[in-house]
Order: C-alpha cells, then structure tokens, then sequence
C-alpha cells in the first residue's frame, strides 16, 4: 500500500465497482453472461472468466495506487467489453445487450472523467509537535476539544524525553493536520487560539494569504 | 487613532485607523506615552522585510499607560506604567520556559510562513511584518498587547523618565545580550561593528559586563564619537582597513570576540565591492548585504566568538566558511529574548549603572514620523536614535 492516503473519491468508487464486477464475472460467468443478453457458450464463458480477472486486477492496481494509467486502461478496458457486446449477442436478446451497453458507456464516461483528470495530489498530512504538558493532559484535552465532533484524523500521543511534555503526531486526510496541531498546541499552552490585528479570526494558514494590514480591525468585522 | 502605517518601499504615513482592542482575555490595551524609531525599522521602511502589506502599523518600540485588560490579566491594573518587550511571548512553551522568549512557541499566528522560510517558526514581534505574526505595531496612539501578564514590566519608579526605559523594549537588552553571547573574561577584547543604538549599548554593555577594551567601528564620525563617549576606541572603515587596524591593536591576536551590530544593510568601504552586494541584494540572489559579518568572522581571534544581532532577514553570499570552521570560531545569534533582561537591565538603570537615554538625538511628535525615517535613513542631521511621542 502506499504510504499516502488520496483524496480520490470517483477514483476509489470505480476501484471497487471494478473489483465488484470482476468477481461476479469470475465466480458466475454464465449468469452474468444471460444477464448482458450474451449467448451461453463455453467459448463466452473463458471469455467473460478472463474479463472478470481483468476487473478485478484493474481494480486492485487502482486502490493500491490510484495512478491515472490504470484508469486508462480501464478505459480501453471498456471499449474492449462493448467489442465483446456486439459479436456476442444473442439474436432476441437485444433490449438486454442494449442496457448492457449503456452500462459500460456509462462507466466509460466516469472512467474518462477521472483519467483526465491526473494523479490527485496526496492530501494526508502528518504533523508533530511537542505539547509542553503531560501526556494524560493533552489526552484529555485533545478528547474535550474534540468530543461530540470526533478527532480530525489519527492522534498518538507520547510522552517526549526530559520533561519537554508530550510529542503529538496527528495525520489527516484533508490537508489541515499543520494547523490542526498548532491551534491544538495553541490552546493547551496558552488558553486560546493566538490572534494578531492582521489575523483576528484566528487564521494564519499558507492558505489564507494574503493577509489583511495589521492594524486594529473594524468592530463591526 | 492615529498610526505610523508603512504604505509602501520608502513610505511610511500617517493614518487614521480603528481603535485596537481586547481579543483575547491575556490581552492589555496601552496607550502608547513614548516610541522610538529602530534600525530595524529601516529594514522595513527599505523593503528587505518580507511579508508587509500596506497599511501595516509600524512600531516594536513603545511604553505607555494600561488603559484596559483581558480577563485573564491578573498581574497589571488599568493606570500601570509599563514597558512593552518588542518580542510576544506566552510564557508557557518550551522555547519560554527556557527564557527563549523570541522563540515563543505559540506567539506568531503565521507561523506557517514562518516556518517556510526560516525552517522553524519564531515568536510574534510587534509591527515587523506578516512572518513574525502580523501585528500592529506601537508607534501608535493605542496597542494592543497579547500575552500582557508575561510581557509588560510595570515601571513603579516615577523618578525614571519614560526616555530613560524606553530602550528596555529592545535596543538596550538587544545590545546587552551581544555582549552577554561574548562571554567576556578578565583581559579580553570586543570588537563592535556598527556605533549605532544598538552597537553603542553593545559597546556599553561589554564594559558593564567586565571588557578590557572595546573597539567601535563604523563610518559616519558623529557616531564613533558617540562610541568613544562611552570608552570605546574607534575605527573608521573608510579610513583605515579593519583587519589589519584590528590586529594591530590586539598584539596581532585579534578581538576575542566580535559583535555584528549591522545586519542585513551593511555597506562596504570599497565600493567595487559595496556594489557587487548592493547589486546582488537589489536583484533579490541575496537578501542580505553582509559585510560586516563576513569581516566580524574573519578578524575575530581564534577560537573566539562571532555574537550576531544585527538583523538578517534570509540569505547571504559569500559566507567565508573555511576562516570559521578551520578557526575554531563559534557563532551566537538570535533576536533579543527581551524578558529576560528587563528586570536586571532596570536594576542597573536604577543603580546608575547607565542611562539609556544617551543614545536620543531626535525627538519628535508621532506625526512627525514619516519625516523621522528619512532623516534616520538618510543618516540626516547626526541622526542616531528618534523617540516619538503620540
């Protein structure tokens, strides 16, 4: 597995619709052969076996790694089954085949969208920080902080050497895990998240530039 | 209220903005009595700063009145005189509770941009740009003070005048703390680059803390003047060349320590190779102009120590690694941990050790202030140290 989560939504449902199907072709090729209106023969039999395998190694190649090229390839994939449809459809059999169709463009469609869209940048973050107390205190004001609204990811908290207090690694899937952690250490420390004139809602990310001046705000903001 | 905003590379006006006020319950609002101009400053007002945005209020030295307090301030009551240290500080971190105030932890709401350029982030500072935390500054009518149960010193002594602590915000302590990183011993011989506010209390400092000479150098004579005042000897670097005038003086030894008063704008006698930095800094392949530390690591005796606190802002040419390292030469820098000197520094001012106050030679009223930067820049009318007063 990769080390970095993605944020990869349509990339993670295709991953598994791909998984999902090829295990259905795999396990009952001739049901899922009667089902796309394709005639029940051995040769289609091998033929549908071989295309479930092809799903669902494109759909472990795809949630291991999200790489672009594997939806690619399930692209072609796609234009591989439609070939397929048409030379092995069953005469009387056309409302099935024709919905089977649909199907796989439909999927083509989704399968092109995420292909041209590139490799999602690796969003997981991981932060660390030392908490300048002990580490049943940052426990539970990490719990307090969080209760009812649930932690923003994964936390660990071990207790850093000569008394420096707590070492935190916190890691997140939506890019935040930095600021997270300094508001956290902010607030345990302190007692408040650290405004300035120029950041008086309490903002400071790279995100948030550029800044207002740092003069004394209106009221009324 | 009114403020000193700079407005721009070589602009710095006077401008009508919001009252500041409590944000958080640590908060205090002073109303500012004195503030003074710093080299620092300059730095901004010259646009080597990163991370200023029009509008910013200026101003990291000040002192005042306590006009309102957060709830949690226990320690001051509206009415107090306090000093204002120019860096904030929770007191609570690590880096504090190491007295490491300017390295607070928790202070610098950008840290993030901190972070980015210098590694690892460093406390809030007060009207000194986005990447120390995008605070108004006090050179100002009203500031507001975060963290004020940590950082203000109430003043209870009314026989003091505000211009004699005053300097306890930054330039006395900033001077004090270059000499305290020489770690002087009986005979030894310090070496100050830059007789400016903070060279001249680096100069007063290293006799207060046991030197046997101190050595002074700059260019402009109305300056080393100052410097001899206070019992240094002088060099002129236009004058004479100040490595060898250096060996000359210490026994061909050289300074057992040197203090690097300049920073980031320093100017070069030849100026071949003033241009070359000035150049290089003007087309952003360096942010610094560094002349100064260069020589202050070259002339330094072996095995001594090269204590920075002039200000550099990012990256500078040329560092002559193979005099340092193969010299056996150690490096001590950092922007003043200002807490930590207040109450000895007031102590000595109490006991007549030294008056701050000598460095003034410009008083004006807060209005006045885009005037005071170009007269200070300019080095204009024997300029050395302008005190505003709101």
């Amino acid at each position: 597995m990769s080390h970095h989560e993605h944020h990869d939504p349509l990339g993670r449902a295709l991953g598994w619709f791909s998984v999902g199907l090829g295990a259905a072709q795999l396990a009952m090729p001739d049901a899922v052969n009667r089902m796309v209106g394709v005639r029940a023969t051995p040769t289609a039999r091998r033929v549908m076996r071989a295309m479930g395998a092809r799903e669902v190694a494109a759909g472990v190649a795809i949630l291991a790694t999200h790489r672009t090229v594997f939806f690619w390839g399930r692209v072609a994939g796609d234009v591989l089954d439609l070939a397929l449809l048409t030379l092995g459809r069953s005469p009387g059999a056309g409302a099935r085949t024709a919905g089977a169709a649909a199907a796989v463009v439909g999927a083509t469609v989704a399968d092109v969208m995420r292909s041209v869209s590139g490799d999602p940048a690796p969003s997981h973050t991981r932060a660390v920080a030392t908490v300048n107390r002990a580490p049943d205190e940052v426990r539970r004001a990490w719990d307090d902080l969080h209760a009812g609204v649930g932690t923003p990811g994964s936390v660990t908290f071990t207790e850093a050497p000569a008394g420096q207090g707590t070492e935190v690694v916190l890691e997140t899937s939506d890019g935040h895990a930095r600021d997270e952690l300094r508001r956290f250490k902010q607030l345990v420390e302190t007692g408040h998240v650290v405004r300035s004139d120029a950041t008086p809602d309490a903002g400071g990310t790279l995100q948030q530039l550029p800044y207002r001046a740092a003069q004394p705000a209106e009221v009324s903001s | 209220m009114r403020a000193a905003c700079w407005t721009g590379i070589n602009s710095v006006e006077i401008l009508d903005v919001p009252d500041p006020r409590i944000l958080d319950p640590r908060d205090a609002i002073v109303r500012v009595t004195s503030t003074a101009i710093c080299g620092s400053d300059l730095h901004l007002y010259d646009g080597y700063i990163p991370a200023m945005r029009n509008g910013d209020v200026l101003g990291h030295e000040f002192m005042g009145e306590v006009v309102e307090l957060g709830s949690a301030v226990t320690n001051l009551k509206v009415g107090d005189r306090v000093i204002v240290p120019f860096p904030i500080a929770c007191g609570a971190c690590n880096a504090c509770e190491r007295e490491l105030y300017s390295l607070c932890e928790n202070s610098n709401p950008n840290a993030a941009l901190a972070e980015k350029m210098f590694g690892y982030p460093t406390a809030g500072i007060f009207g000194y740009s986005h990447l120390t935390g995008g605070f108004a500054g006090g050179q100002a009518e009203y500031v507001r003070v975060p963290f004020a149960d940590i950082g203000p010193l109430k003043i209870e002594d009314d026989t003091l005048t505000d211009e004699q602590v005053l300097f306890l915000t930054d330039i006395f302590p900033t001077g004090f703390m270059g000499a305290e990183m020489c770690e002087i011993s009986e005979g030894d011989i310090i070496a100050v680059w830059g007789a400016g506010p903070v060279g001249l209390f680096a100069v007063a400092s290293a006799y207060l803390l046991g030197a046997h000479r101190v050595i002074a150098i700059d260019r402009f004579p109305y300056r080393l003047e100052m410097a001899r005042a206070r019992g240094a000897e002088v060099l002129n670097y236009e004058e004479v060349d100040v490595s060898e005038a250096l060996k000359d003086m210490t026994g061909g030894r050289g300074p057992d320590a040197c203090i690097d008063a300049v920073g980031m704008e320093a100017h070069h006698g030849t100026p071949l190779i003033n241009a070359y930095d000035r150049v290089k800094q003007g087309l952003r392949l360096q942010t610094e102009r560094g002349h100064a530390l260069r020589q202050a690591i070259t002339s330094c005796r072996n095995g001594g120590i090269v204590s920075v606190v002039g200000v550099y802002g990012g990256f500078m040419d040329k560092f002559p690694t193979g005099s340092f390292m193969n010299r056996s030469l150690t490096l001590k820098a950092g922007q003043c941990h200002v807490h930590r000197y207040l109450r000895p520094l007031l102590q000595r001012i109490q006991d007549r050790e030294i008056d701050p106050s000598f460095v003034i030679t410009h008083r004006m009223t807060l209005d006045e202030a885009p005037r005071g930067y170009e007269i200070f820049k300019h080095k204009q009318d024997d300029c050395t140290k302008i005190v505003l007063t709101p």
